[in-house]
Parts: structure tokens; sequence; C-alpha cells
């Protein structure tokens, strides 16, 4: 052997061995820490149905598969009846296992825009506008801020391109896919781990989700209403402005409003802004609700949410003339 | 586009593939050409028709040269064509970068001086990527033709290769033409030295952002918040602008070492940015140790044509003071980076006053008053630290306040294995300190090779999911 293969060689041996020191120090490390856990990519379950795109995963996809469309996902949304919208709650209440059976009995589709990082009504507004969708009811699942908040990833999808979608979707789903392969193969050490994490796949068919993975801890929180809070809303007129606009801009394109809250948020304003519009405010009469993390209802406290809300919804939908 | 980024990693994977197995000899007219289409692909994968910003400086710069340099011409003819091209390239930068920050002056003087509220719209621009430290590179060009220290360049193509090179578009380091040409024509094949050389630097670099920055810049988000900070005492203030002068230092020097080792496979060496900044026994030594391709280009460029070292003390810190407000400036339009600045150029005056900056002296001071002054040099750039990372003015004081406040019911910010992130930097500026006063200066390719394996395994293990380089918003 030369020197210069020599040299080669022994290098190749040094940064192997180093390379297999740390990795076999956290091999052992890991069998002893609490601190090392399996990423969420890795044990995400993947839907079987072709209609299902990964909508978050460090990363909300779906803010930009629906803004810019890349699945046709807006064609399905556009033959929807009934469009719910709402934050990461209405998104984790509105399963299509909670909606589907009731809207295929009444024939009717439906379609659900509610959005991570805390999102108002700003960005699904943006979107219903950009594509001029026309639905018979929209719910909507108000919390505090609903109405003139847009979050700041929000703001930047709306200024993004189609082709800044098609980045950021390409990246996202790399990284899952990279991650999922590597780390059951390998532990990881989340230095900085997040209370709450999530995987979630959505469907372009009915903007329902599917939750892959979850991480946080669960609790139980209640559906409160107070009459006196409601009160003190209601003096605020400065509140209700992005309300009134939005309730004008829906009966314009002749559909109609539903207001709902979902629990933990905050019913107090909720309940003010249906009283001021004057619309329906539509709430189930179970009050205690089981949570995955604090914020979002688990499957089965969804599926008592949805089904109440649905019985009062079916009264208020086809009881009267509608 | 990010180097941390799988669109870059397919990219690079091509050029590299190509510089394998076809383009050993970088010089060879194909080779040259893949990188120009990679760093076309490069540039234009941010928003594609920023690319014509690009040409622009580039084909303002470059003729520029060849006018310049036609022997007929006047003085007053070439210095009016310079003047131009640095009127085009610095129009650009202010454009993009400062024009909301001229709005938003504007509004206020307005509003609080003759209490009219002009409303003004702020303009939506996006600011092309590494706009700040092309428009350097490619300026430094014109100036050297003009000051007569290059020959201007025979072909477009050369120029725009320079300017438009993937490894320091971004985030530099600041390359000159002076640094790069003479490599041009220098044939450099990738042998097995040079890839382990180049693959060290990368995963160092790798190693220092994903791990060390990306995980500092999770635990650190929520904190430096106002309502964490209108509550924090002076330790936790403290601790979290120590892991933030350490976020900032593995961000830009993770870059920097990326960019070094793309650089280096690619067949060019690229200077260092960084050399163990928090040993800086001064000020100036300070800027000598950070960012240096910056605060030595803006020295040669414009503290020089300022008068530089000449003339009176007064006249000295006056010129310190202007260049390190262009430094604030240049980092961001925003009261906060001007102040961070300021700062930075008042220390710089405060020391030159004392005559606290000559290494020369070290040996005859007192050494408590040089370990004193090495002590108030760190506490100052601390200290400025807060003001570069706070959003506000408003934040930044509020920072500030929590070093009066002496106990809190705050629960303790960060833990105490998230401290060992520190370590990295530590055990880098102690190894820096060995080498420089044993002028000891690198490690051997045993040292590197090990290196290279456990870090890559480290990364593996510890990145952190957040991966937007802070000086990529520069």
């Amino acid at each position: 052997m030369t020197g210069r293969r020599k040299t080669i060689a022994f290098c190749l041996t040094i940064s192997c061995f180093s390379f297999c020191v740390v990795q076999i120090g956290a091999f052992i490390f890991c069998s002893y820490s609490a601190k090392t856990q399996t990423p969420l990519v890795v044990n995400a379950t993947i839907p079987a149905g072709a209609d299902y795109y990964l909508g978050y995963s460090s990363g909300g996809v779906d803010h930009y598969e629906l803004f810019h469309n890349l699945d046709a996902t807006i064609d399905n949304a556009r033959e929807a009846e009934v469009i719910f919208l709402g934050n990461s709650r209405a998104k984790y209440t509105f399963l299509r296992d909670n909606l589907a059976p009731y809207f295929a009995e009444k024939k009717m589709k439906y379609y659900v825009m509610g959005f991570g990082y805390g999102e108002g009504a700003q960005f699904p507004w943006a979107i219903i506008k950009k594509y001029n969708l026309k639905p018979k009811w929209v719910v909507v699942a108000t919390d505090s801020d609903f109405f003139p908040h847009l979050s700041e990833f929000s703001s930047s999808v709306l200024k993004s391109t189609i082709f800044d979608a098609y980045k950021f979707k390409f990246e996202t789903v790399i990284s899952f896919w990279f991650r999922r392969v590597l780390h059951s193969l390998e532990p990881y050490f989340d230095i900085s781990p997040k209370q709450t994490d999530w995987i979630e796949f959505r469907s372009s068919k009915d903007g329902t989700i599917l939750v892959g993975a979850y991480k946080g801890e669960k609790s139980t929180v209640s559906l409160k209403i107070s009459n006196a809070g409601v009160n003190e809303l209601l003096d605020n007129t400065s509140l209700f402005q992005t309300p009134v606009a939005f309730k004008q801009y829906f009966e314009k394109i002749g559909a109609k409003l539903i207001i709902t809250c979902i629990p933990p948020s905050n019913c107090d304003y909720a309940a003010g802004v249906a009283q001021k519009l004057k619309i329906p405010f539509v709430v189930p009469n179970t009050t205690e609700f089981e949570t995955m993390d604090g914020s979002h209802l688990t499957t089965a406290s969804s599926k008592v949410f949805v089904s109440e809300f649905l019985a009062k919804f079916d009264a208020i939908a086809f009881s009267k003339s509608d | 586009m990010n180097f941390i980024s799988w669109s870059f990693f397919f990219l690079f994977l091509q050029v590299l593939a190509y510089r394998l197995f076809l383009g050993q000899d970088k010089t060879k007219w194909h080779m040259t050409f893949v990188v120009l289409l990679g760093s076309t692909i490069f540039v234009m994968w941010h928003v594609p028709i920023y690319i014509l910003i690009m040409l622009t400086s580039i084909i303002v710069d470059y003729y520029a040269a060849q006018w310049i340099m036609k022997e007929a011409r006047p003085l007053a003819s070439k210095r009016l064509i310079l003047y131009t091209s640095l009127s085009i390239n610095l129009g650009l930068l202010i454009f993009f970068k400062y024009t909301n920050f001229f709005l938003d002056s504007a509004t206020y003087l307005l509003a609080n001086t003759l209490a009219y509220n002009p409303n003004i719209p702020r303009l939506e621009l996006i600011l092309p990527m590494g706009i700040s430290f092309y428009t350097f590179c490619s300026m430094s060009y014109t100036i050297d033709i003009y000051r007569g220290k290059l020959p201007p360049l025979k072909r477009f193509q050369d120029f725009y290769y320079f300017v438009t090179f993937f490894p320091h578009l971004v985030a530099g380091p600041i390359i000159r033409a002076g640094q790069f040409f003479y490599q041009l024509p220098r044939k450099r094949t990738l042998n097995f030295v040079v890839f382990s050389e180049g693959a060290f630097l990368i995963i160092r670099g790798l190693f220092l952002k994903m791990v060390c920055a990306d995980n500092i810049g999770t635990i650190l988000k929520p904190l430096w918040k106002d309502e964490f900070l209108s509550t924090a005492p002076a330790l936790y203030a403290l601790e979290i602008v120590i892991m933030f002068s350490a976020q900032i230092f593995y961000d830009f020097e993770g870059y920097t070492s990326i960019a070094r080792g793309l650089a280096y496979w690619m067949g060019y060496k690229f200077p260092i940015n960084f050399k163990n900044p928090y040993l800086a026994h001064s000020f100036s030594n300070f800027w000598q140790r950070w960012h240096i391709s910056l605060s030595s280009w803006l020295r040669d460029y414009v503290y020089v044509s300022l008068g530089g070292n000449r003339g009176t003390k007064l006249k000295i810190i006056r010129n310190l003071i202007i260049i390190m407000l262009l430094v604030g400036l240049w980092h961001g339009a925003a009261a906060t980076f001007l102040i961070w600045g300021a700062i930075h150029g008042l220390g710089l005056g405060v020391e030159r006053w004392l005559g606290l900056n000559s290494k020369l002296k070290i040996g005859i001071r007192p050494a408590y008053i040089s370990f004193l002054w090495f002590l108030s040099v760190q506490a100052v750039v601390l200290i400025a630290w807060v003001f570069f990372r706070s959003s506000s003015m408003h934040q930044a004081v509020l920072f500030l306040h929590c070093f009066l406040r002496v106990r809190s019911e705050v629960p303790v910010p960060i833990g105490n294995i998230n401290l060992l992130l520190l370590v990295p930097i530590v055990a880098m500026h102690l190894y820096g300190l060995r080498a420089e006063r044993s002028r000891r200066n690198s490690l051997n390719y045993a040292h590197k090779a090990a290196l290279t394996g456990a870090l890559l395994a480290a990364t593996l293990l510890f990145y952190g999911t957040s991966n937007d380089f802070i000086y990529f918003q520069f």
C-alpha cells in the first residue's frame, strides 16, 4: 500500500471509528435517558386514502395547499354546501368519521377549513374570496380574537406564489420521509422538546384531517358561557367591526352563518358575536370534554361534540323553511 | 435557497457529481458552465425575477470597470463612471432594504413634530436574497479597478461567475474581486485531501448550525418576548443574552464554514470570517475577529476614504463612529441595529481616546488594566447583542430593565442540559487561545478525520428543527 493510500485508509478508519463511538454512546445513553424520544415522524400512521396529503409536519403545508389549490383541493371545496371554519380546534373536532355519515344521509357536501397556528377568520376568508366559493352554510368555530386574527405564517402564505407553495411542500414532504427512515434506524435526542407536537394528514376531498401522531398531555375542559362576560363584550363596539363585515360578505353570496364554540375557546366572545350579529349560536348541551393536550378534543369528545352540534344544526337548517 | 434544505442538497449533488466525474479540472468550460447554471438556479430559486436585479449590478459593474480602464479617459470622467456605478448598486440596496424604514421614519417624524399623519403606505417588498453581500462583492471590483489594484476581467462570464458563485452568495463571507480572480485560472482537482478538508468544514458548519444554533434558537424564541422579559430577573437575562451571543456565533460561523467547504470542493479558497471573537481584548480587536470580511471591507473602502487613521484624534473617532453606524445599518433598517452599531462605534471611540486599542502597548500596560478592559469590552459586546436581537427598542429597553430586577417568581427558563450547548463555543475559544499563543494554527488530518465522524454522528442525533440562518435576513 502506498503512503497516500495509507493516509486515506487511516482517515476513513478514524472517521468511521469516531462516528461509531458517538452512535454507540448514544444508543447506550438512549436506554437510560428519558430525554430520548422516538420522533413523531417515525410512529406516524400514514392514511391509506389517496386523497390524503401531508398537512402538517413542523410546518403547515395545508395553508399552501388550499391557498394555491395544489391538489385541486379547492375544486372539492367549491362543491361544498357547508363549510366549517375555525382554528386547529375545529380541525380536530370536525373529523370525517363525525361528519360524513350525517352529510351522506342528507346528500350534502361539506368542507372543513380549520387551520393551525391559532388561525383566525382572515385566512379562510381570503381563500373563499380568492376562489369565489359559494356555500349555503358557513359554520364558524369562534375563539376570542378570531375575526381580526391573521397568523404570521398565514400572512406569509397570502404573499406567496405558487412556486413558493411547491417549494414548501417539497421540503416538508422530503424532510418527513427522510426523518422517518433515519430515526427508525437511530435515536434522536430532542434538546429543546416541545410540549405538544403533531403530524397530520389532510384530505383534499373534504378538508378533514387524520392525526398521524400526537404528543401532549390529556386534560378535561369545560364549555362555559357567562352572561356577564357576554354583556361586557357587547359594550365594546370595536370588537364587532370585522364580524359585521364578515357577515355582510356571506349574506351577499347567499350563505347563512352559524357560530359555534369548541372548548377551551373563549365562548363568551362567540356568544357575544352571535348575539350582536343576530345569527344562531349552536353549542352542545354537554359541557365537559376531554382534550389530548389541553387544547384539542380527543376523538371520543369530538364525536360527542359533533353529534350534538349536528342535531341542533339539523333543526336550524331543515326544520324551518330552509 | 438555503444550504440546509433539500432543494439545495439535490442541486449541489448534481454539481458535485459533475465535478467528481467530469469536471476534475475546474477551469474547463463545461465545468464553468455547470457552476454558472447551478448558481443561476440557486439565485432564481428565491424569487425568479430577482435575477434581473443581480444582473443589473453585474452588468453595471462589469462595463463600468471596462470604461474606467480606457486609457485615454481623464480622471474626472473615470470618477464619474465609478460614482454612477456605486450609485446604481447602492440605489438598489437602499430601495429594497431601507425604503420602508425611511417611510416609517418620515411618518413618525411628521406625526410627532407637525402632528400630521400622512398615511404613507408601506411597500410590499421582498428583500432580494443576499443583496447586502453580493452588492459589496460586486462594488469591490469597480473600486479596485478605479484604484488600479486590479486589471479588468476580459470575459463577462468570469465576472458573472464571481458574483453569483453560490457558496458566498447569500451570507458571505464577502469575497473581494482580488481574493477570487487569481483563483479562476488555477486548476484544482477534487482529490481525497481536498474532499476531506471540504467535508470537515461542511460537517463542522452543519453541526454548529443545526445542533448548536437551531436548538438555542428554539429555546430562546419563547423567552425573548415581552411577556417573559417584563418579569425575568437579572440572572436569567444574563443567561439568555449569553445564549444568544453563542447562537449568533454558531449560526454565522456555521454558515461560513459550510460556504468555505463547498467552495473548497469547487476549487476555491474563501477567507475565514471569524477568529474566536469572544477572546477580543479590545473593540478594534473584536472587529478583527468578528465578521472579518465585512469589517475589513468597510475599513478598506469606506474608512480609508473618510481619512482613516490620519488627522486628529477627534476626526479618527468620528470616522470610527460613522463606520460602525454603517455596520449597524448594513445589518438592517431598524433603530435597534443603529443603536447596536452606535454602541460599538462609541466603544471604539473611547478606546481610541484612552489609547487602549493598541496591541503593542499590552506588554507595557499593567496587566490588570488590560484584563479589566477585556472584561468591559466583552460586557459591552454582550449588552449590544440585546439591541441586535430585540425586535424593537421597547423590547430592548424591557430586556435591559431585567438587569435591575434581582428576584422574580419566574421559573428557570433554561435547563442545565441546554447549557451544554455552550460547550462547543467554549472549547473552540480555548483551542483558539492555545493556538494563538503557540502560533500553531490548525488541526492535523487525524484530528479532522476524527472530528468529522463525531460531528456528523452528533448532527444526526441532536439536530434542531428550525433552519433559517439569522444572516439570511440581511
